[in-house]
């Protein structure tokens, strides 16, 4: 078991100091998520004045949707990594090395958490830049950052999986450009359940990147209702159970294909 | 000291048997031993089943059928085990092209468990052996071929392993590079008795390394020996003659004519390409070319392989090694 931890911080740490090394790519990822949060905090500004709004500020609506596209975003490219691994050789050194298959997929997703956080941290500080006020404690903030980051997990799995399976650029791309934005418009990021049509309410129901957004915007609420947030946190947390499940079981068909 | 069996051989491979999912049969019934501390030599044109055989070796692949042991451990069975007794440098350099050198070397020496200043000595011994030290805090993006296979191999042997898989180490490397390296592997074998299994489409390097070699062919050993045992059995020259057109149907008149002389052992045709293994080659030259002749067969060029690992190759599998 610790021999597993090493393994799988020695591994994470070989992704992670790079891109502390360039500090700009850290920064360059967040661009976009940023330009969201002030394009659409400043278009949709007026919104919330149609009822249905949880606040009656639309950065503090639109806040949690943000953190969870930057999950979604920076998930689903976690495989393009796991692919750059198998084009270079990488992979297969690493699987004729005496430690545990499993580590491999772990450091993947120990980096991402540790990227994750560094992000959503800069974005709460720009949304309370921008006038969102924030009620955090020391529990609901580690809950609220939890939930999108136990996403990004998932999403990466998935992500992983597709590389190990497909090892194609292109698939991995075409992934990225057909499911991100529409899960995005597909869930509550930008308006509520109550004033979407009801086909899109009904997909946003089996959505896990709107369990996500719900889980982590219910911490922001006057009244919290801790059964809402356990509720849909227990719903990604299962889903990210299901993609790491699927991730080691596509690491065995990569492996029977070499 | 008692040779037993266990001690005599390194690496024991019997009837090895894989295909792919295509129903390509990569190995078929191989089958050899690599005697400790030697350097073995794995010969045979790309698709022959030399990196299948590394890959099953190293438990990256498992075989259909057959067995394989390394010290005397089944690698199927126990791939665990062989992970930290062997080292492997496969075909394509497994390396992280956004760390430094001493970084990969690093995580290698961790990964194999090994921590702190007996980690940090090695590294450097090996930075040192290899010739990296200076741009061993360099980014590996700024090397050489030459230095990146070299980092490889570091990476290899950075465990100390008692046996070591060298797959098509110099393959893409300019001439220097790859005589720098000989020296490297050969020091290896001599210095440090590691046992070598390497696998290579140069005849010369495996000529110049390799203390036994196989050639294997369509996934099975044709034949195992010596590079010298294998030259001298051979005895002779091959004359390589490239006709003018397709002769197909006077094939039969050349051999029969050709084979009146007593120092041609073997004639083979393969459309325009006239392929014969003779003895004392230079001298009945031209005895063969006027027996062509006498036939009506024009000749467009002709060439004399003297023995070499080629021509070796060459009767054992009527192919050419180098394409």
């Amino acid at each position: 078991m610790k021999k597993l931890l090493n393994d799988i911080w020695y591994l994470a740490l070989r992704r992670i100091r790079p891109t502390f090394r360039e500090p700009m790519a850290i920064i360059i990822s967040m661009l976009q998520p940023i330009i969201w949060l002030l394009l659409f905090g400043n278009l949709f500004k007026v919104i919330v004045e149609v009822p249905g709004f949880s606040t009656d500020l639309y950065i503090e609506y639109l806040l949690p949707g943000i953190i969870v596209m930057n999950s979604l975003f920076i998930g689903i490219y976690t495989g393009m990594g796991t692919l750059n691994d198998i084009n270079t050789g990488v992979m297969e050194r690493f699987l004729v090395l005496p430690i545990n298959k499993i580590a491999i997929i772990l450091s993947e997703l120990v980096q991402v958490i540790i990227l994750l956080l560094a992000q959503f941290i800069s974005i709460i500080l720009l949304a309370l830049i921008m006038g969102a006020r924030l009620p955090f404690n020391f529990y609901s903030i580690v809950i609220f950052l939890a939930i999108p980051i136990l996403l990004g997990l998932a999403v990466s799995a998935l992500s992983i999986s597709l590389a190990l399976i497909t090892r194609k650029h292109e698939s991995m791309i075409g992934a990225m450009q057909f499911f991100t934005l529409p899960l995005m418009f597909l869930s509550s990021a930008f308006m509520p359940r109550e004033l979407m049509p009801s086909w899109i309410r009904v997909i946003s129901t089996i959505n896990p990147v709107d369990w996500a957004i719900l889980g982590a915007r219910e911490i922001l609420s006057s009244e919290i209702s801790w059964f809402a947030v356990m509720a849909n946190g227990s719903l990604v947390f299962l889903f990210g159970g299901i993609c790491v499940l699927i991730s080691l079981r596509s690491f065995r068909v990569f492996q029977s294909s070499i | 000291m008692l040779p037993n069996d266990e001690k005599k051989y390194a690496i024991e491979v019997n009837n090895l048997v894989k295909s792919y999912k295509n129903s390509i049969k990569a190995l078929d019934g191989l089958t050899f031993n690599i005697r400790t501390g030697i350097i073995y030599g794995l010969l045979g044109p790309n698709g022959a089943g030399k990196s299948t055989t590394v890959k099953i070796l190293t438990t990256l692949s498992r075989p259909d059928s057959g067995e394989a042991k390394i010290l005397g451990i089944d690698v199927t069975s126990q791939p665990d085990k062989i992970r930290s007794l062997i080292g492997c440098v496969s075909q394509k350099s497994g390396i992280c092209f956004d760390s430094t050198g001493r970084e990969n070397l690093m995580l290698q020496g961790q990964l194999y468990g090994m921590r702190g200043n007996n980690l940090k000595n090695r590294v450097d011994e090996l930075l040192k052996i290899f010739n990296l030290e200076e741009s061993a805090n360099r980014s590996t993006l700024t090397y050489s071929g030459g230095m990146l296979r070299k980092l490889d191999i570091a990476m290899g042997i950075i465990h100390k392993p008692q046996i070591l898989f060298l797959d098509e180490p110099t393959t893409g490397l300019d001439p220097e590079a790859r005589s720098t390296l000989w020296t490297t592997i050969s020091n290896l074998s001599k210095k440090e008795k590691v046992t070598i299994l390497m696998t290579s489409h140069y005849l010369e390097e495996i000529d110049r390394l390799a203390e036994c070699v196989a050639i294997i062919d369509k996934g099975k050993v044709v034949i195992e020996g010596s590079p010298r045992e294998l030259k001298e059995e051979l005895e002779g020259d091959i004359i390589k003659i490239e006709l003018q057109k397709n002769y197909s149907d006077k094939i039969s008149d050349i051999e029969a004519t050709l084979k009146k002389q007593q120092n041609v052992k073997e004639v083979m045709i393969k459309n325009k390409e006239l392929k014969l293994l003779v003895s004392h080659g230079s001298s009945i030259l031209p005895y063969v070319l006027q027996s062509i002749h006498s036939l009506s067969i024009d000749i467009m060029s002709v060439e004399v392989i003297p023995p070499s690992l080629d021509a070796v190759y060459f009767q054992h599998t009527g192919k050419n090694i180098e394409n």
